[in-house]
C-alpha cells in the first residue's frame, strides 16, 4: 500500500519580475515557486491510481517524490507503512519506475541494460539471469536480447524499460505517462502490462493525458492543479462530481469548479 | 559504484567518439600531426638552406674584392635592378624584389669605413641570410685587417694573438639525459598533461550531461544506488580515460623515438631511453595520478552541472585554456622549480616531469608536489560529489 499525505515541494528562482502569467499563478512568490503545495492520496494493493492534471500541474514533480528522485520539503510518503524519506536507498528497493522516454542506455543491450540495473538493486548474477531471461521470455524479447537499445523500435524499448522495472519484483510500480508519444502496438504492450500487474495485486499509480486508458484500467483517480490535490475517488464519483458520463468533460468540469474557485480565493 | 564504473566502461569502449579522444587521438592523430610539422618544417629549413638571396651593391669605389666575393658566393645572387639611392632600395626591399643593399663608401686609406646594410629582419629567411652575411663580411674584415696588419710589417704568424687574443673551448657537463629532460622535458610534460585532460574531456562530458540530455539520469537516481557512488563511479571512469589516455600517449612517444633513434641510427637517443627506468615510470604516475584526479573532478562537476551536452562543451573549452596553458610556463628558459611554484597546480607537475626527464628531480620536491596536488584533488572530488547531491543541479533545465 502507498501512502502520500501533504506532500510539498519549491524550487527557488532567480526572477527579478514576475510576468503577468506567473502573478496570477498562486505557486509563484518572490523567491520560489511551489510546484507541489498539498497532494494527498492512497493506492492500495491491486489498484490502479490515474493522476491526472493539466499540462505544469505538478505530476511530474510529485513522482518524481515518490520514486525519491527529488526529496519533498514537507508530508510523507509511506510504502507498506515504512517511511520512504526515512530510508529512501531501502525505499528504492520497493519501487518500479517507468516513464515514457525510457531512459535505456542506446549502447547497451537489452540484456545489459536489464543486467545493469538489477545489478544496481543487489541482485546476484544467478537470480539476475534467471529473473531476466523469465521476463524476457513473458514479454516476446529473447529475439532482441543482444540488440543494442539504440537500435531497438520503440514498442521494444517500452518492453526492455517494463522488463527493467518488474527485475526487482517491485511494492509498487510508478509511470509517468508510460504512452506518451507510442504508437498504438507499444501503448498496448505498456497497457497490457498494467493490467497485469493489476491482476498480481501490486499498486499501480500513473499519470496520463488519456481518459480512454483512464476508463479501461483506473480503479480511482487523483487530479492535481496548481500543486493541490482538488480531487481523489473512484471514476464513477469523478462523474457525478464533474456532472458528466465523459470522463474528458468531468475532469474539465471538475478542474474549473475546483481551479477557478481556488484562483478566485487567492 | 564498482556496478556503475564497470558500465560506464562498457558504454564507452563502444562509442566511436570516445575511441577516437582517447585512443587513436593520442596513438595515430597526435604523431602524424606531429610528423607532417616535423616534415614541413625539415621541408622548410631545406627550402631555407637552399635559397640564393639576392643581393646589389651601391659602391663609391675601392672595396672590389668584396664586390668579387659576394659576386662568386654560392648562396648570393646579384641582382639586376639599378639602384642608386636608399629610397630606391627600401621599396626594393619592401616589393620583395630584392633581399639585400649594402651602401659602400668610397675606400680611405687609415680611416674607418662605416657600411651601410639595408635588409627586411621579419623576413621567413632572415636568420639564414643574416648568417650567412655575416659569415662573408666577417672573412672579408679578417683579410682587410691582416693586409693592414702585414702593411704595418707585423709578422704572419703573430696575426692570430691579435685578430683572436683568446681562443675559448667549451666543455658541456652536462650528462646527455639532463640535456635531453632540458630541451624535450617541457614538451613532454605538455603532452602528457593535455592527453590526459582532453583522455577526459570526451567521456566526462558523455556521462554527465549526456546522460542528462538521454534522460538515463533519473534512472540512476531511483536506483537503491547513493548518489555519492554513482558520481565516484562516474569520477573514476573520467579519471581512468585520463590515465588510459596518458599511458597510450608515453607509448606513443616511446615506440616512435625507439622508431627514429633506429631508423636515423641516433645513437645518442638510444643511449638516453636506455637510462629510464621502472622507477621513473612510477614516479611519473605518481604525478600524474593526482593531476588525473583533479581534472576528472572539475571536467566531471562542470558536466554535471550543464544543463546539455552543448552547455558542457562551452564549460569543458573555457577551462582547457588556462589548463593546457599552465605547462607552456615550464618551457619559458631560465623557469625552474622551486617551493612556490611547487604549489601551483599543473605548472608543478609540468616541473616536476621536466626534473623527471632530467633525472633531477628530488624526492622531496616530489613529495611536496603530490600532496599538493593531492589536496587539491580531495577538494576538488569533495566539490563534485557535492554538486551532484543538489537537485537544483542534478534537474536544471
Amino acid at each position: 500500500m502507498l501512502e502520500v499525505m501533504g506532500l510539498a515541494k519549491a524550487f527557488q528562482i532567480k526572477k527579478k519580475s514576475l510576468s503577468d502569467s506567473e502573478k496570477s499563478d498562486p505557486r509563484y512568490s518572490e523567491t520560489a515557486f511551489h510546484s507541489v503545495r498539498h497532494v494527498s492520496f492512497h493506492c492500495d494493493p491491486g489498484e490502479v491510481i490515474g493522476v491526472l492534471g493539466p499540462n505544469g500541474a505538478g505530476k511530474t514533480t510529485t513522482l518524481r517524490m515518490l520514486s525519491t528522485a527529488l526529496k519533498p520539503d514537507q508530508g510523507t510518503i509511506r510504502i507498506a507503512g515504512q517511511d520512504v524519506l526515512q530510508k529512501p536507498i531501502e525505499a528504492r528497493r520497493r519501487i518500479g519506475f517507468l516513464s515514457s522516454s525510457t531512459g535505456l542506455y542506446d549502447r547497451l543491450t537489452t540484456q545489459e541494460n536489464i543486467e545493469f540495473n538489477a545489478k544496481l538493486f543487489g541482485m546476484s548474477q544467478q537470480a539476475v539471469t534467471q529473473k531476466s531471461h523469465a521476463l524476457m521470455s513473458e514479454l516476446n524479447m529473447l529475439e532482441f536480447a543482444d540488440k543494442r537499445a539504440g537500435s531497438l523500435s520503440t514498442g521494444m524499448k517500452q518492453k526492455t524499460a517494463i522488463a527493467r522495472a518488474l527485475m526487482h519484483d517491485p511494492d509498487v510500480v510508478i509511470l509517468d505517462e508510460p504512452t506518451s508519444g507510442l504508437d498504438i502496438l507499444a501503448k498496448q504492450t505498456v497497457l497490457h502490462f498494467i493490467d497485469g500487474l493489476k491482476q498480481k495485486g501490486t499498486p499501480v499509480l500513473f499519470s496520463t493525458h488519456h481518459m480512454d486508458e483512464v476508463d479501461r484500467l483506473c480503479d480511482r483517480v487523483v487530479i492535481i492543479a496548481y500543486g493541490e490535490t482538488i480531487f481523489e475517488g473512484t471514476l464513477a464519483a469523478m462523474r457525478e462530481f464533474g456532472r458528466d458520463d465523459d470522463l474528458n468533460n468531468a475532469f474539465l468540469n471538475i478542474l474549473a469548479d475546483k481551479g477557478a474557485s481556488y484562483v478566485a480565493d487567492i | 559504484m564498482w556496478q556503475i564504473f564497470k558500465k560506464e566502461i562498457l558504454e564507452l569502449q563502444r562509442d566511436r567518439k570516445t575511441l577516437i579522444m582517447v585512443v587513436l587521438l593520442p596513438m595515430i592523430i597526435m604523431p602524424i600531426i606531429l610528423g607532417l610539422i616535423a616534415a614541413f618544417a625539415g621541408q622548410q629549413q631545406a627550402k631555407a638552406q637552399q635559397k640564393e638571396f639576392v643581393y646589389q651593391i651601391i659602391s663609391q669605389g675601392g672595396f672590389e674584392d668584396f664586390e668579387k666575393k659576394m659576386f662568386y658566393h654560392k648562396r648570393f645572387k646579384k641582382s639586376d635592378l639599378q639602384l642608386s639611392s636608399e629610397d630606391e632600395a627600401k621599396t626594393a626591399i619592401r616589393e620583395g624584389k630584392i633581399d639585400l643593399v649594402l651602401f659602400i663608401p668610397k675606400k680611405k686609406t687609415g680611416t674607418q669605413h662605416q657600411w651601410k646594410i639595408f635588409r627586411d629582419e621579419s623576413s621567413t629567411y632572415e636568420l639564414y641570410l643574416s648568417k650567412e652575411l655575416h659569415t662573408a663580411l666577417k672573412g672579408f674584415e679578417q683579410k682587410l685587417t691582416q693586409s693592414l696588419l702585414l702593411a704595418q710589417g707585423i709578422d704572419e704568424k703573430e696575426h692570430h694573438a691579435i685578430l683572436d687574443p683568446i681562443v675559448i673551448e667549451e666543455v658541456d657537463m652536462s650528462e646527455g639525459r639532463e640535456l635531453f629532460g632540458q630541451l624535450a622535458g617541457p614538451v613532454i610534460a605538455m603532452l602528457l598533461i593535455s592527453s590526459c585532460f582532453m583522455g577526459a574531456s570526451y567521456p566526462a562530458l558523455d556521462i554527465g550531461a549526456g546522460e542528462k540530455e538521454r534522460g538515463t539520469l533519473e534512472t540512476l537516481l531511483i536506483s537503491p544506488t547513493s548518489r555519492t557512488a554513482i558520481v565516484m563511479g562516474k569520477f573514476m571512469t573520467v579519471m581512468f580515460t585520463g590515465l588510459i589516455s596518458t599511458t597510450l600517449t608515453i607509448l606513443n612517444m616511446l615506440f616512435w623515438s625507439n622508431i627514429a633513434a633506429s631508423v636515423f641510427d641516433i645513437q645518442k637517443v638510444q643511449v638516453i631511453l636506455t637510462q629510464f627506468s621502472a622507477s621513473d615510470v612510477i614516479q611519473l604516475y605518481v604525478l600524474m595520478l593526482p593531476l588525473a584526479a583533479v581534472f576528472a573532478s572539475i571536467l566531471c562537476a562542470l558536466s554535471i552541472y550543464a544543463k546539455n551536452y552543448k552547455e558542457a562543451q562551452n564549460y569543458h573549452s573555457n577551462v582547457a585554456l588556462p589548463i593546457l596553458f599552465l605547462p607552456y610556463v615550464a618551457m619559458i628558459p631560465g623557469f625552474e622549480m622551486d617551493a612556490s611554484s611547487a604549489m601551483v597546480p599543473i605548472l608543478n607537475t609540468a616541473l616536476a616531469t621536466k626534473e623527471l626527464m632530467k633525472g633531477t628531480l628530488e624526492m622531496n620536491m616530489m613529495m611536496l608536489i603530490f600532496s599538493s596536488t593531492l589536496a587539491l584533488a580531495v577538494a576538488s572530488v569533495f566539490f563534485c560529489v557535492r554538486l551532484f547531491q543538489k537537485e537544483s543541479v542534478l534537474f536544471r533545465t
